[in-house]
């Protein structure tokens, strides 16, 4: 198995995202320059990690959406390829139509960065090595994280069970006082309507290793390591 | 033959009104509001992204902007409206 792990100009958290597969997985990954014309077929997963591509000029991942890679994703998507976009990798994904909606400037006009309780909204390629229901714990650090779509598409998007994670406190409470953001309806991770990619503004890669965690935490490996093991499943049948 | 020149185009990107608008909302509240400026009941921030677009006309000039607007995004259409205005 290879995940292929893209770099645009001002991504920065490719490095540890490659040392979760590389060395806490044990799952061979590899950085690939987005200009490299790599032909992604031949990876069994692609992630789009954090950062700040093109110094979030324009506006937060549109330039990098415009890169041919994303072309490749678009075609490998449909193809039902699994595809993680993680903060800035997010963003990407919502600005290159991968993903519905909108990520805008936090409402409370600040960059983010703090640990966030997660209640787990769906079980699917990304979520089912946790029980359902769970609340699980990761950073999240951003400036545009505000998600945003139509009140007939979020409606979608609880019907079609596309809502991954929602911030909500220990408890799994998703009120307006657990919103570090104001994102709409609480949501912080978000699927395509056949479940194979996602988009999330928290780092899963940043708790994934418990001792570098201030609170314990290595509940981001579970994002990991469900596709992972989503990918076993499909790859022997 | 036409003669080509340069326009200046602004694409004033601004956000849909149903979207809170933090910015303007702070510049409401805590800079007009509370220095008695109450006749204002709405402050919207927006982005201005000036072309300079060779082009027969002005006319030729902001569809050529309108063109670059959808085709690469300029705006998100989905949370925002995109004016175009232009001088010669």
């Amino acid at each position: 198995m290879n995940v292929a792990i893209i770099q645009f100009p001002g991504t920065n958290c490719d490095i540890d995202t490659y040392r979760v597969f590389n060395e806490i997985l044990n799952v061979e990954s590899t950085l690939i320059w987005h200009e490299k014309n790599t032909d992604l077929e031949n990876y069994d997963a692609i992630v789009l990690p954090g950062g700040f591509s093109y110094g979030d000029r324009l506006r937060a991942g549109i330039i990098a959406a415009y890169s041919p890679v994303i072309n490749q994703l678009k075609k490998l998507s449909l193809k039902g390829k699994p595809i993680i976009g993680i903060c800035n990798g997010f963003q990407i994904l919502v600005e290159s139509g991968l993903l519905p909606g909108a990520l805008l400037t936090n409402s409370n006009l600040k960059f983010i960065c703090k640990w966030v309780d997660l209640k787990v909204e769906t079980n699917n390629l990304f979520t089912n090595s946790f029980q359902s229901n769970s609340i699980i714990r990761m950073p999240i650090a951003h400036n545009e994280g505000r998600y945003y779509v139509s009140e007939d598409k979020l409606q979608e998007l609880e019907r079609n069970n596309q809502i991954v994670l929602r911030y909500s406190d220990s408890d799994g409470n998703t009120s307006m006082n657990n919103n570090p953001n104001g994102s709409i309806s609480n949501i912080a991770a978000v699927s395509n309507s056949d479940g194979n990619v996602l988009g999330m503004m928290p780092h899963p890669e940043r708790a994934s290793d418990s001792l570098l965690s201030p609170y314990s935490s290595n509940d981001g490996i579970g994002i990991f390591r469900s596709m992972i093991l989503s990918l076993e499943v499909m790859l022997k049948e | 033959m036409a003669t080509v020149s340069e326009f200046k185009i602004d694409l004033l990107i601004s956000p849909k009104p149903e979207l809170r608008n933090p910015e303007g909302e702070t510049i409401l509240q805590d800079l007009l509001l509370r220095n008695n400026f109450d006749y204002v009941t709405s402050v919207s921030v927006s982005k201005v992204i000036q072309l300079i677009v060779k082009a027969e006309n002005l006319e030729d000039a902001k569809s050529k902007a309108l063109v670059i607007c959808d085709e690469l995004r300029l705006y998100n259409p989905l949370v925002s409206s995109c004016t175009v205005r232009g001088t010669e």
